[in-house]
């Protein structure tokens, strides 16, 4: 149980949570935050980046005590050790970035609950050690924060007519992908447009259609 | 389902006493080294978060106001005594603890130390005049509000005070700088959960600023409507901000009779309603304990 | 304890001894103590020793307000009542604000258990026990310890700590005290603990300072909001499976757009007001 695998190349670890595994488009894991605090880029970066480093930390910390703890009580000290992590983050943000921590404070604090990060501490912290650990983190944080990104962008672009708040275009080209329902719409269609590129590509969609069906 | 983290609860052989009196020894030893990183980051962190809270508003009054930067910034926090019947206010401003009956007469008043007046939290001026009134029970003596003054030389330069009204979905919490005579210079929101995109357009200086310029005689009788903004008044809308409030309240000055109501948002009626109601209340508010607090600050 | 309640927007009525003289009254409400509120007449009510008060500020049913009079001792108190409060907080958390549409939380488990009525009503039922119990559990917690022993930064793993314990004694009791039964709901016990409306509403009362029938308000809205969210979706979900729907938007992505569709027409719930 506690040998380690050999790897994949970094490369491989890095792309694969960017587009193949996408935690929101692909895998379909922790879709909350992605509806939610899409409204603007600067909601989604903020989340984003709270998200890869949680994961990156408690992945890596999953790892290093990997050996010492009983295999019964894994799943508790995981909790555990994301709880600390997101703990720690929700601090930090409160303290240094009160502005944005006012509009997505509660989805910060519920990165605890989000599946993505304990299902890679389950599928790949548990049989490699700190160093690809990292990788795998960073690979997956990177696509969470690229898809938070991706919405927030276009939701802000079209909904307000602006990016990073900075006004782009004179008007608001539809106002309704800001609105609360906007976002399960913006989702639905990028999702669809990953699976198109893939149809595209040549892939064979998997059954269910955008990636494993929670 | 891919939501569940690991595999299903399996039925696992029950573990034997020693293993379980090992889990829990494990449990409880990480938990408390876990409690103690948190409480360590704590202690660095909260000072942190309540000395930007502190910047954040003295910044946002210092904007509102148009203060220099040599002009102080003192508060004044108000707290409500209820034992039984006999409900008394007070006031703790820069120079004094003001305990007074519901009418005004006073019944004490402390000097402040100058270390209560200079601290920036708000939990530490709490915890001074807890210690300086007696009640019988810590619940009946509440904080209740809080507004500020911009001190420019020794003059009162204007008030900031700060408002709490019923937005469509939960608390709107704003700031209102007015004038010596009672006219507002500016409204900023700092705290709301409207959706975006509806009733979050309040804090957008198109509606924000509609307040601005407005006299306690016109807040009294203003009321919203559901006209579209004309284009030249939202202009001028969009000005003030970048310019100070004077020039700009010169500059404008024919505009503001014309538009003697506020444009409520499209869509967000009630949003829109909910912040000028919750001015109404807070100017009229202001003003009645104006009169009483006045010699005390 | 004489009893008075605001019965229209300018009025109040009162029972007990009242002087039925306006100057003598003073009507506050209770955020404001300092500031009396005009009172313009008193007029005899209905009943025998009751009193019709009519205001000239718009009153609040669900605002508290405090009434005293010269020459009485006992001041009145008016406060919605508390079943009103517990109501208007349900009906909040599981319409006005829904936490599936408005708030877009437990969307995993959401979209994955939506797929049919049997376990969507499964589900619901489950979770609204589930996160009723591990609300007010929570709730007690971070009131008789957490606030006063000033350990807020505790509150993320104590929630969770909490809600990890409580699937698992309900997991164990069930399965010995009623198999049948554990057998049916066994399954969505599991997925509890990843939805994050069960963490989500602790936090949230914790942030609010709720009080107790607040907390068990929106601990129940939630739960039923989240049934209600479920059903709805799952209803339409069967009904899709057998259209025709272009191979790119198969599955997830038309899941979604329901949602969108769903989430739209919750909108039209947020005027509504408990009188």
């Amino acid at each position: 149980m506690s040998e380690h695998r050999t790897p994949p190349p970094v490369s491989t670890m890095l792309m694969r949570g960017l587009f193949e595994e996408n935690p929101i488009f692909r895998l379909a894991l922790s879709l909350c935050p992605a509806v939610a605090v899409t409204t603007s880029v600067k909601n989604g970066l903020m989340l984003g980046v709270a998200v890869l480093v949680v994961q990156v930390l408690s992945s890596m910390s999953g790892s290093l005590v990997k050996h010492i703890i009983n295999p019964k009580i894994r799943i508790p000290v995981f909790t555990l050790l994301i709880a600390i992590w997101v703990s720690a983050m929700d601090m930090i943000l409160a303290a240094y970035f009160a502005d944005i921590y006012q509009q997505v404070g509660l989805y910060v604090k519920l990165i605890v609950a989000f599946a993505i990060i304990i299902s890679r501490m389950e599928l790949f912290s548990m049989k490699h050690s700190v160093v690809p650990c990292f990788w795998d983190g960073l690979g997956m944080g990177l696509g969470f924060l690229v898809g938070l990104v991706l919405a927030g962008a276009f939701r802000e672009l079209l909904g307000s007519g602006s990016i990073f708040g900075i006004a782009i275009l004179p008007f608001k080209p539809l106002l309704l992908v800001v609105l609360p329902a906007g976002g399960f719409f913006t989702i639905g269609l990028i999702m669809a447009l990953f699976n198109w590129v893939d149809v595209k590509r040549g892939h064979k969609l998997p059954s269910g259609g955008g990636g494993a069906h929670g | 389902m891919t939501c569940v983290p690991g595999k299903p609860v399996v039925d696992q052989a029950p573990p034997s006493g020693r293993e379980m009196v090992i889990i829990a020894a494990g449990l409880t030893v990480v938990c408390l080294v876990a409690a103690m990183i948190l409480g360590g980051l704590y202690f660095v962190t909260q000072p942190a978060k309540e000395h930007n809270l502190h910047v954040r508003e003295e910044t946002m009054i210092r904007g509102l106001l148009g203060l220099t930067p040599q002009a102080r910034i003192q508060e004044v926090r108000r707290y409500l005594k209820r034992e039984g019947k006999d409900t008394q206010v007070i006031y703790l401003t820069g120079k004094k603890l003001a305990q007074l009956e519901l009418d005004g007469k006073e019944l004490a008043a402390l000097d402040v130390p100058g270390d209560v007046t200079a601290a920036g939290s708000a939990e530490a001026k709490d915890e001074w005049v807890k210690k300086q009134i007696k009640v019988a029970d810590p619940e009946h003596l509440k904080y209740a509000g809080r507004f500020f003054v911009g001190i420019e030389g020794s003059q009162p330069a204007g008030y900031v005070v700060e408002g709490v009204t019923l937005g469509f979905k939960t608390w709107v919490r704003f700031f209102m700088a007015i004038d010596s005579s009672y006219t507002i210079q500016g409204v900023e929101i700092i705290e709301h959960e409207e959706d975006p995109g509806l009733g979050a357009e309040i804090v957008q200086r198109y509606f924000k600023n509609q307040f601005a310029g407005r006299s306690l005689a016109d807040i009294e009788k203003i009321s919203v409507i559901k006209d579209p903004l004309p284009k030249d008044w939202q202009t001028a809308l969009e000005q003030l901000g970048d310019m100070p409030f004077r020039p700009w309240a010169e500059k404008y000055r024919e505009m503001l009779p014309k538009n003697p109501n506020i444009y409520a948002i499209t869509g967000s009626t009630i949003s829109s309603t909910a912040v000028t109601v919750g001015v109404k209340a807070a100017l009229g508010n202001f003003r009645k304990r104006m009169n009483i607090v006045e010699k005390y600050l | 304890m004489a009893d008075a309640k605001v019965v229209s927007p300018h009025e109040i009525l009162v029972e007990g001894a009242l002087p039925a003289d306006a100057a003598s009254i003073r009507l506050v409400r209770s955020s404001d103590a300092d500031i009396p509120l005009a009172v313009i007449s008193v007029k005899p009510g209905a009943k025998s020793n009751s009193f019709l008060l009519t205001t000239a500020e718009t009153l609040n049913s669900q605002d508290n307000y405090q009434l005293t009079a010269k020459g009485v001792d006992q001041p009145w108190e008016i406060a919605p009542s508390p079943l009103a409060l517990v109501f208007s907080v349900i009906i909040g958390s599981a319409l006005i604000n829904n936490f599936v549409f408005t708030r877009y939380l437990g969307l995993c488990v959401f979209f994955g258990v939506s797929r049919n009525k049997d376990t969507a009503i499964g589900m619901g039922v489950t979770f609204t026990i589930v996160g009723l119990l591990s609300g007010m559990i929570a709730w007690a917690l971070n009131t008789i310890a957490l606030v006063p022993l000033k350990l807020e930064f505790m509150q993320i793993i104590a929630f969770i700590g909490i809600v990890a314990c409580l699937v698992q004694a309900t997991d164990l009791i069930l399965k010995k005290v009623n198999p049948i039964l554990h057998k049916k709901f066994g399954i969505y016990l599991v997925l509890i603990t990843t939805n994050c409306i069960i963490l989500a509403v602790p936090l949230l009362n914790a942030t609010s300072g709720a009080t107790m029938l607040q907390a068990f308000g929106l601990s129940l809205g939630a739960g039923l909001g989240f049934a209600l969210a479920l059903f709805l979706m799952s209803c339409a979900i069967e009904k899709v499976n057998m259209a025709p729907v272009p191979m790119v938007f198969k599955g997830l992505p038309v899941a979604f757009i329901i949602a969108g569709l769903f989430a739209l027409s919750f909108l039209g719930f947020s005027g509504l007001k408990v009188a």
